[in-house]
C-alpha cells in the first residue's frame, strides 16, 4: 500500500467515498506499526511482515469493513431520500395552503374524475372479470341460434359434437311450492340430469341429480338454491330428503348449491330434471330443452368447437323425424362463450360507460395541467430562486411532480367516499338486466384501481407542467424582474392546445350524451299501440295437481276475472297467457291454407302470438280494426278462430280478404278461422317493430296447455292502489292454493323495460355535463391566465385610447376561437365514435343534425360565458398603473 | 515474555468501550493501549478490532471522525457516545458477576453432594 495521496485529505468535502476511507484506515494502522519496528531497529522488509503479522487477514479484513460501511452508507441514502419525499410533501402541503381556491378546485376536479372512474369499474369489474361461479368457466359455451332449441337436438349435438365434452339443456321453470301451507311462486330452471357435473360444481349439501333422474318417471327430485333454502327453510341441514309439494306433486330435496352458486341468473331459486322420452323420437324432437350449454374437450378450441357445430348443425336438418326444418337450418348456430353470453346485453353499456368515465379523467387532467401551467407562471420567481440556490432540475421537477401527487392523493382519498356513494346508487337503480351486481362496493380491486388512476393522473396532469416550468430559460429574466415574469408564447400555445383538446372531448361527450338523451325522450313518447295507463297487471300459477284440466283452469280464470270485474272502479279485466313489454312475446310458425299448408316445408313465421280471454282487446283499449274480435261464444267446443294484425293481413292477403280465411298451427290439427284484424303492436318491448302477431281465444288454446302460467290485467277507473291491493284476496277467495305475484302496473312494466336505456343515458349525460362543467373551468382559467399576464399590455391600450368594449372584444375573441376550433374537432371526433352508439339509439341518426348542431353552438355559449369574468377584469386594466411600470 | 492467553471474543467490545471512556482515540492507539495495559497477555489479532469497531458504530455506541493524527497524519478517530457509556457501564457489572462467578467455582472447597 502506498501513502496517502494528499489530495485525498479534501475528498470528504465533495463527496463520501467509504471504500477509500476503509483503505485509509488499515493502511494508518499497518503504516504505525511498521514505524514503530523500524524505531525497534528492524529492516523495512521486516517491520512490514511485522505489522502485515500482527493484523491478520489484511484482505479479509478490509472487505469485512466494506461491507459493514456499504450497508450504513445504503441505510443512509434510504433515509435521506425518505427525508427528501416527507420535505416535498411539505413544501407541497405549504404551497397548496397558500393557494386555497387553486388546492380545493383541483382536489375537487380529481375527486370527481377519479370517484367516476372507480365507480364505473366497479361494475364493469363484476361484470367482465370477476370469477364465474363454475369450474373452469372459459370451457362452457352457449349454442346460439340455428337449431330450434328442441331435446331432440340437444341430444343429437351432445353425441355428434366431438369437440363437446359434454352438453346440457335448461329452460326456465315456475313452480308453486307449497310445504307449509303457505304457497309460494318461485322461478328456477328445469335442466338436463348432467348439468351439475358439467358446470363443475357439487351442492353444498345432498347429492347433484342421478344420471337418470331425467328419464321419464324419475325426476320427482328438487335442488334448491342457497337463498331459498335460508329464506324459507332457515338453512336447515336436515332439508334434504325432505318431501316438498311442487306444483301439487310431491318432489324430495337433493340438496342445496352453495352461496356463490348461481346457474343461468341470480335469478334462479331451484333446479329439477326435465322429463326426457328417449324412446319417442317424436316427443324428443317436439319437445323444448331450452337452451343449451356446452363444456368444451380439452384443448379444443372455441373456434374449432364452433366450425365443427355448423357443420353438425346443417346435418342434423335430416334428423328431424317430424317436419323439414327448412334449407337455411343450422347455418346461424353459433357457439357464444358463457361470460359473453351473461354480459352480452350490457356489455355495449358498461363499454360506453367505462369510455365516459375515462374521457371526464381525461379532461380532469387536461384541466389540472393547465391550472399547474398558469401556476407554475406565476411562480417563476420562486421557481427561479429555487433553481439559482442550486437545486437541479430533476430536484425541481420532483418537488413539482410531489405536489401533483399531494393533490391526486387528496383527490383520490376523497373520491373513495364518492364511490361508495356511488357504487350504492348504482347497484340500487341499475336495471335487472345487469346481471351479477352481486358484488359491488368498496373492495380490494377497486382500492387498486383508484390507486393505480391516482398516480396515473398526476403523471398525467403533473409531468408537462413540472418540465416546462423548470426550463432553465427565463431563470435569469425571472430574477431580475422580481416578479412573474411574462409566461411567453410558447405556454399559451401549450395552453392553447389543451383548451382546444378539452373542448374537443366535451363536445364529443355531450353529442354522445346529446343523441341518448333524445334516443330515451323519443322511446317514453312511443306508444307500444295500447294503452298502458291505469292497468294493473299480476302473475297468477294455478299449481299443476289441481288444474291440470283446460276446462277448470278455465273455470278459475273466470271467477278471478268475473270477482274482479265486480270491484268498484274495475273498467275491465282480462287474461293472457304472454304480457306485453315485460319480456319477448314468443311467436310461432303458422300453415296459411291455400298458401302455405306443408308443415315439412314452407311453414310461415309470426313474431309473436298471444292467447287471449274475451275483455284483453277492450281492457288494454285495442281497437278491431276489421271483423269481431273474440266472444265468450269463442269456447273450446266451438268453431276455432284467431285474429291477425294488419302487417300479417297485409302479407298474406294484399287484397285485403282475410276476414274468413284460414291458418293453422304447425302441426296436423284443425284450420282456425281468422274472424279480425287488429292494428299492429310493439310487444316485445318499445323498440319492436315486428309487427307481425296472431292471437287465440285462451279457451281454445288451453285444451294443448291445461296449465299455462298467465296474467291478468285490470283496467281501472279510480285508484288503482286498491286494486293492487284487492288482486290477492279476491284470487285467495276463489282458490287458496293459486299463488299471485309480480303485482304492479303496466306503467311500471313500460318504466322497467326502459330501465337500461334510462339507466345509461342518466348517466352518459351526467358525465356530459361534468365534462362541460370541467371545459367552462378549463376556459376561464386560461383566459383568466390570459388577461393576468397581458395586463400589462392591456392596460398600455387602454392608454392608448381602447374603449373597455374593444379590450373584452380582445378576450373574447380569443375565447370564441378557442371554442370554435375545440368544437370543431369535437364534431369530427364524434362522428366517428358516435358509429358505436348505433345499437343503443332508436329513432335518433348517429349523425343527428339537431344534436350536432345544438350540442357544439351551446358549447360555444358556455366557452363565451366563461370568459366574461376575465374579459371584465380586463376591461378595468390601469393605464397609469401599467404606464408606471414600464 | 509471559505466555499468552486467547483473546475472547465479545470482550472486545467492552475492552473497547474501556479505551474510549479515557477520550477519542484512532484504531492503532486502541490496540496499543490494550496491548500495554494487559503486558500483552491478551493475544489480540489487531485486524478484528476494526470490525468490531465498524458494528459498534452501526448500534450507536460509538462516533467516528475523520481528524489528524499525532504524527499529523490522516487518522479515524472514534469516540464513545451517551449510549455507549451506558453499554460500558452495564457490561462492565455483567463482566465482573460472570469474572465472580466462575472464581467462587474454581476456589470452592467442598466437594460436589452425590446424588
Amino acid at each position: 500500500m502506498s501513502r496517502e495521496p494528499l489530495w485525498r485529505r479534501y475528498r470528504d468535502l465533495l463527496r463520501r467515498d467509504p471504500i477509500g476511507d476503509v483503505d485509509d484506515e488499515v493502511r494508518f494502522h499497518l503504516e504505525m506499526r511498521e514505524r514503530e519496528a523500524r524505531r525497534a531497529g528492524k529492516t523495512a522488509d521486516e517491520a512490514r511482515a511485522d505489522a502485515r503479522q500482527r493484523f491478520g487477514d489484511v484482505s479479509g479484513i478490509v472487505s469485512e469493513l466494506r461491507s459493514i460501511d456499504g450497508r450504513r452508507e445504503r441505510r443512509r441514502a434510504r433515509g435521506e431520500w425518505w427525508f427528501d419525499v416527507t420535505q416535498d410533501v411539505r413544501v407541497a402541503w405549504r404551497a397548496l395552503g397558500r393557494a386555497p381556491g387553486f388546492a380545493v378546485t383541483a382536489i375537487a376536479t380529481i375527486a370527481i374524475a377519479i370517484a367516476a372512474n372507480t365507480t364505473v369499474f366497479s361494475f364493469v369489474d363484476s361484470l367482465l372479470f370477476e370469477r364465474l361461479p363454475y369450474g373452469d368457466a372459459g370451457s362452457l359455451a352457449i349454442v346460439s341460434g340455428g337449431v330450434n332449441g328442441t331435446l331432440g337436438e340437444a341430444l343429437a349435438l351432445r353425441e355428434r359434437v366431438r369437440s363437446f365434452a359434454d352438453l346440457a339443456s335448461y329452460r326456465p321453470r315456475s313452480i308453486t311450492l307449497n310445504d307449509q301451507g303457505d304457497p309460494a311462486q318461485l322461478d328456477g330452471e328445469s335442466v338436463t340430469a348432467n348439468l351439475f357435473p358439467l358446470l363443475g360444481v357439487a351442492p353444498m349439501i345432498g347429492a347433484p341429480f342421478a344420471v337418470d333422474a331425467d328419464d321419464p318417471g324419475k325426476g320427482r327430485v328438487i335442488m334448491l338454491g342457497y337463498g331459498l333454502w335460508r329464506r324459507r327453510y332457515g338453512g336447515d341441514r336436515g332439508i334434504v330428503g325432505r318431501k316438498l309439494i311442487v306444483d301439487g306433486s310431491p318432489y324430495f330435496v337433493s340438496g342445496v348449491m352453495p352461496p356463490t352458486f348461481q346457474f343461468p341468473t341470480a335469478r334462479a331459486d331451484f333446479w329439477v330434471p326435465m322429463t326426457i322420452d328417449r324412446g319417442s323420437a317424436v316427443a324428443l324432437w317436439t319437445t323444448s330443452g331450452g337452451s343449451f350449454v356446452a363444456r368444451l374437450r380439452r384443448g379444443a378450441s372455441l373456434a374449432s368447437a364452433q366450425r365443427e357445430l355448423l357443420a353438425v348443425a346443417v346435418g342434423m336438418r335430416r334428423l328431424n323425424p317430424v317436419w323439414d326444418p327448412g334449407a337455411n337450418y343450422g347455418k346461424d348456430a353459433r357457439l357464444i362463450p358463457f361470460r359473453q353470453h351473461l354480459v352480452g346485453k350490457v356489455r355495449d353499456a358498461a363499454l360506453l360507460l367505462w369510455a365516459c368515465a375515462a374521457v371526464v379523467l381525461l379532461l380532469a387532467c387536461v384541466n389540472l395541467a393547465n391550472l399547474l401551467l398558469a401556476r407554475a407562471s406565476a411562480r417563476e420567481g420562486e421557481l427561479a430562486v429555487r433553481a439559482a440556490l442550486g437545486g437541479g432540475r430533476g430536484r425541481l421537477v420532483r418537488q413539482l411532480l410531489t405536489e401533483s401527487l399531494v393533490i391526486a392523493a387528496l383527490g383520490g382519498i376523497a373520491s373513495l367516499a364518492l364511490t361508495a356513494a356511488g357504487t350504492r346508487w348504482i347497484a340500487a337503480s341499475a336495471p335487472a338486466e345487469f346481471p351479477r351486481l352481486g358484488a359491488t362496493g368498496l373492495r380490494t380491486s377497486l382500492y387498486l384501481y383508484s390507486s393505480l388512476l391516482t398516480v396515473a393522473a398526476a403523471l398525467a396532469f403533473g409531468l408537462l407542467p413540472a418540465w416546462r416550468a423548470t426550463a432553465p430559460r427565463g431563470t435569469a429574466r425571472a430574477l431580475r424582474l422580481g416578479r412573474p415574469g411574462g409566461g411567453g408564447a410558447a405556454h399559451q400555445r401549450v395552453s392553447a392546445t389543451l383548451i382546444i383538446g378539452e373542448i374537443a372531448i366535451a363536445v364529443l361527450l355531450t353529442i354522445s350524451g346529446g343523441l341518448l338523451s333524445r334516443s330515451f325522450l323519443a322511446l317514453r313518447e312511443l306508444s307500444p299501440g295500447f294503452r298502458t295507463e291505469r292497468i294493473v297487471v299480476a302473475r297468477i300459477n294455478p299449481p299443476k295437481a289441481s288444474y291440470a284440466d283446460a276446462a277448470r283452469t278455465l273455470a278459475l280464470y273466470q271467477q278471478v276475472l268475473d270477482r274482479l270485474r265486480a270491484l268498484p272502479g274495475v273498467v275491465n279485466a282480462a287474461a293472457t297467457n304472454q304480457l306485453p313489454i315485460a319480456g319477448p312475446v314468443f311467436g310461432m310458425a303458422i300453415r296459411i291454407q291455400g298458401q302455405a299448408e306443408d308443415v315439412r316445408h314452407n311453414l310461415q313465421w309470426v313474431a309473436h302470438s298471444q292467447a287471449i280471454t274475451p275483455e284483453y282487446l277492450d281492457t288494454f283499449g285495442v281497437p278491431v280494426v276489421s271483423g269481431r274480435g273474440f266472444t265468450t261464444a269463442d269456447r273450446a267446443d266451438g268453431q276455432l278462430v284467431a285474429l291477425i294484425s294488419q302487417s300479417v293481413a297485409k302479407r298474406y292477403w294484399p287484397a285485403g280478404d282475410a276476414i274468413g280465411k284460414r291458418i293453422g298451427y304447425p302441426y296436423d290439427s284443425p284450420w282456425l278461422t281468422i274472424v279480425g284484424v287488429v292494428p299492429d303492436l310493439r310487444l316485445d318491448s318499445l323498440r319492436d317493430t315486428s309487427a307481425m302477431a296472431v292471437y287465440v281465444p285462451l279457451a281454445q288454446r288451453l285444451t294443448a296447455d291445461p296449465n299455462p302460467v298467465l296474467s291478468i290485467a285490470i283496467r281501472a277507473r279510480g285508484d288503482i292502489g286498491a286494486i293492487e291491493r284487492s288482486i290477492r284476496p279476491v284470487v285467495e277467495s276463489v282458490d287458496t292454493q293459486v299463488a299471485v305475484t309480480e303485482v304492479r302496473t303496466m306503467e311500471d312494466v313500460v318504466a322497467s323495460s326502459m330501465a337500461k336505456s334510462r339507466f345509461t343515458t342518466i348517466l352518459v349525460s351526467a358525465f356530459a355535463l361534468v365534462a362541460v362543467l370541467l371545459g367552462a373551468i378549463g376556459i376561464y382559467g386560461v383566459m383568466s391566465y390570459l388577461v393576468s399576464q397581458r395586463t400589462h399590455e392591456l392596460g398600455v391600450r387602454a392608454a392608448l385610447g381602447a374603449t373597455p368594449w374593444d379590450i373584452a372584444s380582445l378576450v373574447l375573441r380569443r375565447s370564441a376561437l378557442l371554442g370554435v376550433a375545440g368544437g370543431a374537432i369535437g364534431i369530427a371526433g364524434a362522428l366517428a365514435a358516435t358509429r358505436a352508439l348505433h345499437a343503443m339509439l332508436f329513432a335518433v341518426s348517429t349523425t343527428d343534425p339537431l344534436t350536432f348542431a345544438i350540442v357544439p353552438l351551446g358549447f360555444l355559449a358556455v366557452a363565451l360565458l366563461a370568459t366574461v369574468p376575465p374579459a371584465r377584469r380586463a376591461t378595468r386594466s390601469d393605464p397609469v398603473g401599467a404606464l408606471r411600470r414600464d | 515474555m509471559p505466555p499468552t492467553v486467547e483473546f475472547r471474543q465479545g470482550a472486545i467490545e467492552l475492552l473497547i468501550l474501556k479505551t474510549l471512556s479515557w477520550g477519542p482515540q484512532h484504531g492503532f492507539s486502541i490496540a496499543r493501549w490494550i496491548q500495554d495495559t494487559t503486558s500483552d497477555v491478551l493475544r489480540l489479532e489487531e485486524g478484528s478490532l476494526y470490525p468490531a469497531l465498524h458494528r459498534m458504530e452501526d448500534k450507536g455506541w460509538i462516533d467516528a471522525e475523520w481528524g489528524t493524527s499525532e504524527n499529523n497524519r490522516r487518522a479515524k478517530f472514534y469516540s464513545l457516545t451517551t449510549a455507549g457509556r451506558k453499554q460500558l457501564t452495564a457490561d462492565t457489572r455483567d463482566w465482573w458477576r460472570y469474572a465472580d462467578a466462575v472464581a467462587r467455582v474454581l476456589t470452592a472447597t467442598v466437594k460436589p453432594v452425590r446424588i
